[in-house]
């Protein structure tokens, strides 16, 4: 019989573990239910239960029903990552009149089975190890309220791209007034440097001035052109941002950063020279104007991406090369060869345009990744993958298929903004799935080609996304904001403001009182990262949720196994 | 969605992670939502994945997250197993109707599973393609979020099969407890014409009654004549309460012809609460009901008692009145009357097409035949008579025929006996009654004698491969002549809509058949509020397809009307 169930008589607070078997995913590396009957022995704990799903509807309603007959005062979940499920277990603790800071978390899974699944009986000493520490720290939780914040309704939207624009017309549309801040002397973006776009055939300039007419009529738009972010300050609700173009910073309640990308020129490859060898980009502009009439193109694909320090596909430049390869048939009757590594050409429309590029007699040849054309003289010379030996193209037109790379100002804007930049440079959103336009920072969104390359329609729907997850918090005019912050005491504070020059999310301000100058956190603002905590030698500064009893009970529990 | 004005509920159609994500943002902005998902469960197919790609984690840590996200969001309504139906605009307001499969599981249930052991019913398991076995009760796994278990139902054969869907297992069930009243309630929900049916229905649904792979189908069709006589009974006896319309709408509608499709939508519009006029053609209500049924089959104070119901709903049968070409649609339209029905019945026999068919006097078709005798005119026709055909009007006409004192009646039919439409019971009853039947002949030429039909040419036939209709094509067998002797010759051989009713320029499309051609799921014929159902559009059918066919008449008839 396990040991598992209640328990009646402890001198603290009852607390109840239950402990998630993730299906496999942790009962799968480690013995569960050792664990579970381990968790019953410790000091105050009156309830355990093992699930097979915790976050699942009958974990949840487990947990509530638990709370409600066992009069639970702190839960413990040892399950996975805060990152996903803190929320979902909070709101359990809440909807059954616990306040959900009585919730702690700990994780058995990426902390503990992911990483020891070649050793199962040490991976169930350490979840002991982890409980043992999550429920002596549980003891110490204190309640705590969510902070409440006023949202200014308006929108800063950074990059007068397709993306940048048709978010703020969108916002506009809702209701919303919107600054758009934008680079360059025009709007547009790189979309104005493009002919046609695929797959509708339709002459680029047409849509973009559309766009751009559309952006200049709307009364809630206010367009700052050859205009540039320099500092910005705040927090969701309530950033105050300054450009370049005005004397008054901007506030607005939220911020969408559109900023896009730029095409990699390809110095010092394939004899690239702007004029015989051309990037895709520059095809358009060739394309745009008469006269041209090339005998022979040949497209070489993957130039500068999918290699060792761009290993990413840029997504969009199989299309553009297939449409431009069209266009050329039709317009200049040249031949054409397209060289490629692989034809990324997903999507139904998509894919029939590359039928009719087939149809309009475009050649493809497939080429090896260890053996790259070669490029001299107005020939190519490139192995076929699948005739398996060398074919000599001469050409009088080399277009280079380049990809996308990070804009030149993504660093300082990351800088300013604190958000980060993945591996290659590109913005970082919150979650790849579950917040796919958001930032860790509440209150910035990303879309478009900033954030990773993407066609038009991409761009359309990450700006409308972008948009409408924007439109969530300047609707409701206010935001909740986790209460997870630092807390100043007045009297042992000593004003020095070593803490204000340290928060790196300026969320701490020096106010005058009557016994001098004080530190106090702006609680909006705080991301209770603990900097200030760590710092202040008097002492003063407490971090709620991590105070040092807390920490301290956590640590002591972790060398008490006996 | 309009600057100002925001729509006070959204509807979102799809519980997979698509709709979840909208459904959340949707209510993020501060509108309300309808999340409707059509399994019982949300998370979609992604709760049956056990990975997603890129990162490779539990797939429920993205479904579980959402699912408990939305179920506990104060304003997004889930309605799981639940169908979208229809979805009108009206201003600018849509307006949905859903349709709710009950789940069948308490909330007592605590996921036990033992459910699933003892289950005898394994319906496809359409997520495994039907590799492998699932039961009819049914939770989407150990991951169940939201719907928890589930029993899914099939709609019994029976009911299925029915043309207008009777809940024939809840009547039977209540006729076999006795609730008579009950039962008769069940069955005039869906026909409104239960008496006439209890007779003479071909009941299709005992055809596929599961009783009758063990032994023989229950007997449906007699029940519902038992219990509808019960209510012509306590009609009789002064007990039977009429039933009353839900409202007074005022609106006038017009219904063509008191046959059952007509009287159907009479019925359902007049319970709706609208004021319905009936123009029949003839001294009497009913169509074929009465003019062509004999009475023998179909009592009249049956049939009466069915109709006086409708009029009792308040409907006007104004008999007599036919449309001609100087009483129009048209006409109706000006007298105020805002939607037509024109359930206008086939009438029209079709022509043998043999050599002497124009040549001799003694052709009498069926329908004239019948409706003659039906209207009280009892002359014997004739002393031999060959009836042509083999579906109920052929058999009809032969045993009317009989009973008139013919002394002798031939059916020919061109198939044999497994092929033929008509009833076997009424094939039965013909031959025991003295019918003489010739299966597999059919007419070659007609013989007369002084401008008299004296007999016909005959030739025996046998049955060749399949045909469209699905039954075996019958070939001639060559010099297998033989001759009957008559002095009256009756085609059976179908009817079709005799239209010359219609002015010239009525602007109704007909089809080749002389038939109203209607879309067939509103039964909406070109002509903007003019509806058709019944032979007159399908040719000759039974009295259940004319109902149904009056029901999707008189729904869309009240959505035009509204």
């Amino acid at each position: 019989m396990s040991k598992q169930g209640r328990k009646d008589t402890v001198n603290g607070p009852r607390i109840g573990v239950f402990v998630c078997n993730c299906g496999t995913n942790i009962a799968g590396f480690l013995d569960a239910k050792t664990v579970a009957d381990y968790a019953s022995g410790l000091p105050n704990v009156i309830f355990v239960r093992e699930n097979l799903y915790s976050c699942s509807e009958a974990g949840i309603n487990d947990i509530r029903q638990a709370i409600t007959d066992n009069k639970l005062e702190r839960v413990v979940v040892a399950a996975c990552t805060p990152r996903t499920h803190e929320p979902t277990f909070r709101a359990a603790c809440e909807d059954a009149g616990l306040n959900p800071y009585y919730f702690e978390f700990v994780n058995i899974r990426e902390h503990c089975s992911w990483v020891h699944k070649e050793d199962r009986e040490a991976a169930t000493e350490k979840a002991k190890d982890l409980i043992r520490m999550g429920v002596a720290r549980a003891a110490y939780l204190e309640p705590m309220e969510p902070i409440i914040g006023d949202v200014t309704k308006r929108a800063l939207v950074i990059g007068g791209g397709i993306s940048g624009m048709t978010a703020s017309l969108e916002l506009a549309r809702r209701g919303f007034e919107v600054v758009l801040v934008e680079k360059q002397k025009q709007l547009g973006g790189l979309l104005r440097a493009v002919n046609w776009i695929y797959p509708h055939e339709k002459p680029a300039a047409e849509y973009v001035k559309g766009l751009v007419g559309r952006v200049g009529k709307a009364r809630r738009i206010k367009v700052l052109k050859s205009s540039e972010v320099t500092e910005v300050k705040g927090y969701i609700g309530n950033y105050i941002v300054s450009v370049t173009s005005l004397k008054e910073p901007v506030t607005a309640g939220i911020i969408i950063l559109a900023t896009g990308a730029e095409v990699l020129v390809p110095e010092g490859q394939y004899g690239f020279d702007s004029k015989r060898a051309v990037t895709q980009l520059q095809l358009e502009g060739l394309l745009a104007k008469p006269g041209t009439r090339p005998k022979n193109v040949v497209m070489i694909g993957c130039v500068g991406s999918r290699m060792r320090d761009r290993l990413y596909c840029s997504r969009i430049c199989c299309m553009t090369a297939i449409k431009n390869a069209i266009l050329i048939r039709k317009k200049w009757k040249s031949d054409v060869t397209m060289l490629y590594r692989d034809l990324m050409c997903y999507g139904i429309k998509n894919e029939s345009l590359l039928m009719d590029a087939k149809e309009a007699g475009v050649r493809f040849v497939n080429y090896p990744d260890d053996a790259p054309p070669l490029a001299e003289k107005g020939e190519v010379k490139v192995t076929s993958a699948i005739l398996g030996r060398e074919m000599v193209l001469p050409y009088d037109l080399l277009v280079l298929e380049t990809p996308l790379v990070p804009a030149g100002t993504n660093e300082a804007l990351s800088r300013m903004l604190k958000v980060p930049l993945d591996e290659y440079g590109f913005f970082l959103e919150a979650h790849v799935k579950l917040r796919p336009l958001d930032f860790a920072t509440d209150g910035i969104f990303v879309c478009g080609t900033a954030r990773w390359p993407a066609g038009i329609q991409e761009c359309i729907e990450q700006a409308l996304g972008a948009a409408s997850r924007a439109s969530t918090f300047l609707e409701s005019g206010r935001v909740k904001v986790e209460p997870i912050v630092s807390f100043i005491t007045e009297e042992d504070c000593r004003g020095c403001g070593l803490c204000v020059a340290l928060c790196p999310y300026g969320a701490i301000e020096l106010i005058e009182t009557e016994a001098g100058e004080k530190a106090r956190t702006i609680d909006v603002a705080c991301k209770g990262c603990g900097t200030c905590g760590a710092t202040c030698y008097r002492g003063a500064i407490t971090m709620k949720h991590y105070s040092d009893e807390q920490l301290t009970a956590q640590i002591r529990a972790a060398f008490e196994k006996e | 969605m309009s600057d100002k004005s925001s729509p006070r509920e959204v509807v979102v159609v799809g519980g997979g992670i698509t709709g979840l994500t909208a459904a959340l943002e949707v209510a993020g902005s501060g509108a309300r939502v309808a999340l409707v998902e059509e399994s019982p469960f949300l998370g979609g197919l992604l709760l049956k994945q056990e990975r997603v790609v890129p990162e490779g984690f539990p797939s429920v840590c993205l479904s579980s997250k959402l699912v408990n996200e939305v179920l506990a969001h104060p304003g997004i309504r889930v309605l799981t197993n639940s169908t979208l139906g229809s979805v009108r605009k009206k201003d600018d307001r849509i307006k949905v109707s859903l349709t709710h499969q009950p789940g069948r599981v308490t909330e007592a249930c605590n996921a036990c599973a033992e459910c699933l052991l003892v289950c005898p019913i394994k319906p496809y398991d359409s997520y495994n393609e039907g590799l492998m076995l699932r039961t009819a009760i049914d939770f989407a796994g150990p991951r169940t979020f939201g719907g928890e278990y589930n029993i899914e139902k099939e709609t019994p054969a029976c009911q299925e099969r029915c043309p207008v869907h009777i809940d024939i297992r809840r009547y039977v069930g209540l006729i076999a407890g006795g609730r008579y009243e009950e039962a008769i309630r069940v069955i005039r929900d869906r026909n409104p014409l239960p008496a006439v049916c209890g007779r003479i229905c071909p009941h299709p649904c005992e055809t596929v009654c599961n009783r009758g792979r063990q032994d023989e189908a229950i007997a449906i069709d007699a029940l519902k004549r038992f219990v509808s006589d019960y209510e012509v009974a306590q009609r009789k006896a002064g007990k039977f309460v009429p039933p009353k319309p839900k409202k007074d709408l005022k609106t006038k509608v017009a219904v063509v012809g008191a046959g059952p499709a007509g009287l159907t939508v009479a019925h359902d519009l007049a319970l709706e609460g609208y004021r319905v006029t009936v123009f029949e053609a003839a001294p009497v209500p009913g169509g074929m009901m009465h003019l062509g049924i004999p009475e023998y089959r179909l009592p009249r104070d049956i049939l009466l008692s069915d109709v006086a119901y409708i009029e009792d709903l308040g409907v006007e049968i104004k008999l007599n009145t036919p449309l001609t070409k100087e009483f129009t649609v048209d006409d109706l339209f000006k007298q105020g009357f805002k939607g037509i029905f024109l359930g206008v019945g086939a009438y029209e026999g079709l022509k043998l097409r043999v050599p002497g068919e124009d040549d001799y006097e003694g052709f009498l078709d069926c329908i004239k035949f019948l409706r003659d005798v039906n209207l009280g005119d009892k002359t014997r026709p004739g002393n031999k008579v060959i009836v042509i055909g083999g579906g109920n009007s052929a058999i009809d006409s032969a045993r009317t025929a009989l009973r008139l004192g013919c002394e002798e009646v031939t059916i020919l039919y061109r198939r044999s006996r497994r092929e033929m439409p008509a009833n076997d019971w009424e094939v039965e009853g013909a031959e025991e009654e003295g019918v003489k039947i010739h299966y597999l002949a059919a007419p070659v030429k007609i013989l007369g004698k002084g401008g008299k039909v004296a007999g016909m040419e005959c030739t025996k036939m046998r049955l060749g491969k399949l045909d469209a209709s699905g039954r075996r094509r019958p070939i001639p067998v060559e010099g297998s002549e033989f001759t009957v002797e008559a002095d009256l010759i009756i085609p059976a051989i179908s009817q079709q809509p005799d239209i010359t009713f219609l002015p010239d320029e009525h602007g109704f499309e007909i089809s080749r058949w002389n038939s109203f051609v209607v879309d067939e799921r509103t039964m909406a014929t070109n002509r903007p509020g003019i509806y058709a159902g019944g032979d007159g559009v399908t040719g000759p059918a039974t009295v259940i397809e004319a109902i149904r066919a009056g029901h999707i008449a008189a729904d869309s008839m009240k959505e035009y009307l509204s």
